[in-house]
């Protein structure tokens, strides 16, 4: 196959549809980032100016240090998130465009794997955002018929690589027997032998 | 070949007659009762609203094409509008009384776009809405059945015979009735008038009179004029629940006619709808605690399509009230209508494993046992050790009924469909048929992922926010896969269908 998505991790995860899971592209890892830093700021500054206006205007030096002190909590536990959150996203997420459709895996803590057949697909736009512009992404938008998903948005990726998935994607978006493609290299149908992801826990641990 | 039409003379005048009693109606209201003014100001919409109609009256036409409908309408600019014949999923005809006496009737026209019907004509003589049928879903090139579909029932020249499956009569409203419970809306406009009116304060004056009249004591009296009133509110209740459902449900018939589902129903007000078979979704059966007395249950289907976007409630009657009271052993019959190869019975579908029950006791435990134990202990100290059993044993009740619920859940995946089934009192099956599912979701929680477990999430156009799902929890993650590969490549392989 010549989705040649770079593959960055040790060895290709195995997805559900038998096609190896790609990573999305390093970039966005740093368009998640300026993302969370925005957001940052959004809460903290604001959050800050309160707090002080408060501790200022009550004039009590204890209020002042409990509000600091949860101030500051909330700045370094948002700066963690900042800081490692994107790269566990970046490392959880994968895409594998196989013969059967594309499957679409994120989620760091929740995590969730999005199958769409290919005959599925209503249509697709490619979007960019000012962040993503700059940084060479694009968004591909899958437009299905469901309901709960009828809008599957898949991020980070590069916009060239975003265009071709596109274009594969819409090529056979019309009804065809999926058997009718002898050059692929990609067996269909078959399952991989083990698709269940590495547990970050113990596996003895059965729990709630 | 085309021809173009207008709707029926008498149009204007339902439509007038349609806007006066949403604008004036409140108005009015107020100008007797009292309240707000600006329902008074509302009124002096009607005059524009009833201009607009006679001006529609005039300029609307419809066009039956040879694979469209098409309709236009010139008011300040020009607006047409065609919809396929190839993306209809429903015609709905409502036949109100008023309609009846002029032989005229409004038909509705949807598509899978959801929200409102595509097409409204309102209205047309009735003779028309055979004729729309006809049209719309005879002989279009969609017609061409899919797998998994009856081969030799898409002869749409020759008329076939219509087939009935399902006809309410007799003692089944009163069925009805007591299981859908809609007199609880009447009783509580009831009691509102009832409070506004200060209705409540005259209960004195009829303790009174059960006092004079029996020669009671005190305590007799009001013990009789409560249990009249309850007597009253629900007698109220149970013959406004079966007074709704003879004029909802009066007349139901569902039948099949070659590829369609008809459905007739209403007293009063008649509706016609019609569900193309192959259009089908999503289907849902629901057996609720009062079902269940009655030994019944209730079938409902989806199409794509048709859920207001607002409310996220069903528009179309057909689909929401396909099968409203089936006797049990009629289930498989309809079913098999349906798609041959349907089964909704409870056995032999597949219970969650042993480890998915005990994970789901665990999950009630630890969420129910340290709030009940926490409001018990406030009690103990606050109120005493009775306050405090009650809570308790309300506890261990709730871990019970998720205990039982989780025994309860079944899931089903054959060649031709993927289903579940849940509830206690409230059982619902709803099963998704592979080759119209659209997209297939594997969802691990941090849980799911300790115990290697992961829900399978089954989306199909049709069903909305509120609508069935088919969502099969607890599955062994490697089992989630199987089935998430099994359902993506039998739906690929279906090709779209609407």
């Amino acid at each position: 196959m010549d989705d040649a998505l770079p593959i960055t991790q040790d060895a290709p995860r195995p997805g559900i549809t038998g096609a190896p899971l790609r990573d999305l592209h390093p970039a966005w890892i740093k368009a998640e980032r300026i993302g969370w830093w925005i957001f940052d700021a959004v809460v903290l500054i604001p959050a800050a100016v309160v707090a002080g206006v408060v501790a200022y205007k009550s004039g009590e030096l204890l209020l002042g240090a409990i509000l600091f002190l949860i101030w500051a909590l909330l700045a370094a536990l948002m700066l963690w998130a900042t800081l490692a959150y994107p790269n566990a996203a970046y490392r959880h997420a994968g895409i594998a465009l196989g013969e059967l459709g594309l499957e679409f895996r994120r989620g760091v803590w929740w995590r969730k794997t999005t199958i769409i057949p290919r005959s599925r697909v209503q249509h697709t736009d490619v979007s960019q955002g000012p962040v993503m512009r700059r940084l060479g992404l694009g968004k591909l938008v899958i437009h299905t018929a469901g309901t709960r998903n009828a809008v599957v948005e898949i991020p980070g990726l590069a916009l060239d690589e975003a265009e071709r998935i596109r274009d594969r994607l819409l090529d056979r978006a019309h009804p065809q027997p999926i058997d009718a493609q002898p050059d692929d290299p990609q067996p269909d149908g078959n399952p991989p032998a083990d698709t269940t992801p590495a547990p970050l826990e113990p596996p003895e641990a059965d729990g709630v | 070949m085309s021809d173009t039409r207008r709707l029926h003379p008498t149009s204007p005048a339902f439509n007038i007659v349609r806007h006066a009693r949403s604008l004036l109606a409140p108005g009015i209201a107020v100008l007797f009762v009292g309240g707000d003014s600006w329902q008074i100001w509302l009124m002096l919409l009607f005059v524009p609203s009833a201009i607009f109609e006679i001006v529609r009256f005039f300029t609307f036409r419809y066009t039956l094409g040879d694979d469209q409908i098409v309709t236009s309408m010139a008011f300040i600019g020009r607006t047409e509008r065609s919809v396929r014949y190839g993306r209809i999923q429903n015609v709905e005809s409502v036949q109100s009384l008023f309609h009846r006496l002029f032989g005229v009737t409004e038909v509705r026209v949807e598509t899978g776009a959801g929200g409102k019907p595509e097409v409204v004509l309102r209205v047309v003589p009735v003779g028309e809405v055979e004729r729309i049928r006809e049209r719309v879903f005879a002989g279009t090139p969609a017609r061409t059945s899919g797998p998994g579909e009856q081969a030799g029932t898409d002869s749409p020249a020759i008329e076939e015979p219509r087939v009935e499956l399902l006809r309410l009569r007799g003692l089944d409203f009163v069925r009805l009735g007591m299981i859908t419970m809609r007199g609880l809306v009447l009783v509580a406009i009831a009691m509102g008038l009832a409070w506004e009116f200060k209705l409540f304060d005259k209960l004195a004056v009829a303790r009174d009179w059960v006092l004079h009249q029996f020669r009671a004591t005190s305590d007799i009296g009001v013990g009789l004029t409560a249990g009249a009133v309850v007597l009253l509110l629900a007698s109220a209740l149970i013959g406004g629940s079966v007074l709704w459902a003879l004029l909802r449900f009066g007349g139901f018939r569902l039948s099949r006619q070659g590829d369609d589902f008809r459905i007739e129903s209403g007293l009063l007000t008649r509706v016609g709808a019609t569900v193309p078979r192959r259009r089908i979704q999503l289907v849902r059966l629901t057996e609720s605690f009062q079902h269940r007395r009655f030994e019944r249950a209730a079938i409902s289907v989806e199409t794509a399509g048709g859920v207001d976007p607002e409310s996220g409630n069903e528009s179309s009657f057909g689909r929401q009230w396909f099968a409203p009271l089936v006797e049990l052993d009629r289930i498989p019959v309809i079913a098999k209508e349906i798609r041959p190869s349907l089964s909704l019975d409870a056995e032999p579908w597949q219970r969650l494993s042993a480890r998915a029950k005990r994970r789901m006791l665990r999950k009630s435990l630890l969420i129910i046992a340290p709030v009940t134990l926490a409001i018990a202990a406030a009690l103990f100290f606050a109120g005493g050790w009775w306050l405090a059993g009650i809570v308790v044993a309300g506890g261990v009740a709730a871990v019970l009924f998720d205990r039982r619920g989780a025994s309860m859940i079944r899931y089903q995946r054959s060649q031709d469909w993927i289903g579940c089934r849940t509830g206690v009192l409230t059982r619902q099956t709803s099963v998704a048929f592979l080759d119209r599912v659209q997209v297939i979701d594997v969802v691990e929680s941090p849980f799911d992922r300790r115990a290697r477990m992961a829900t399978l999430r089954i989306d199909t156009a049709g069903g909305g926010p509120m609508g069935p799902r088919v969502d099969l929890p607890m599955l062994d993650a490697a089992q989630a896969s199987e089935h998430a590969l099994a359902v993506a490549t039998a739906a690929e392989r279906g090709g779209f269908v609407w």
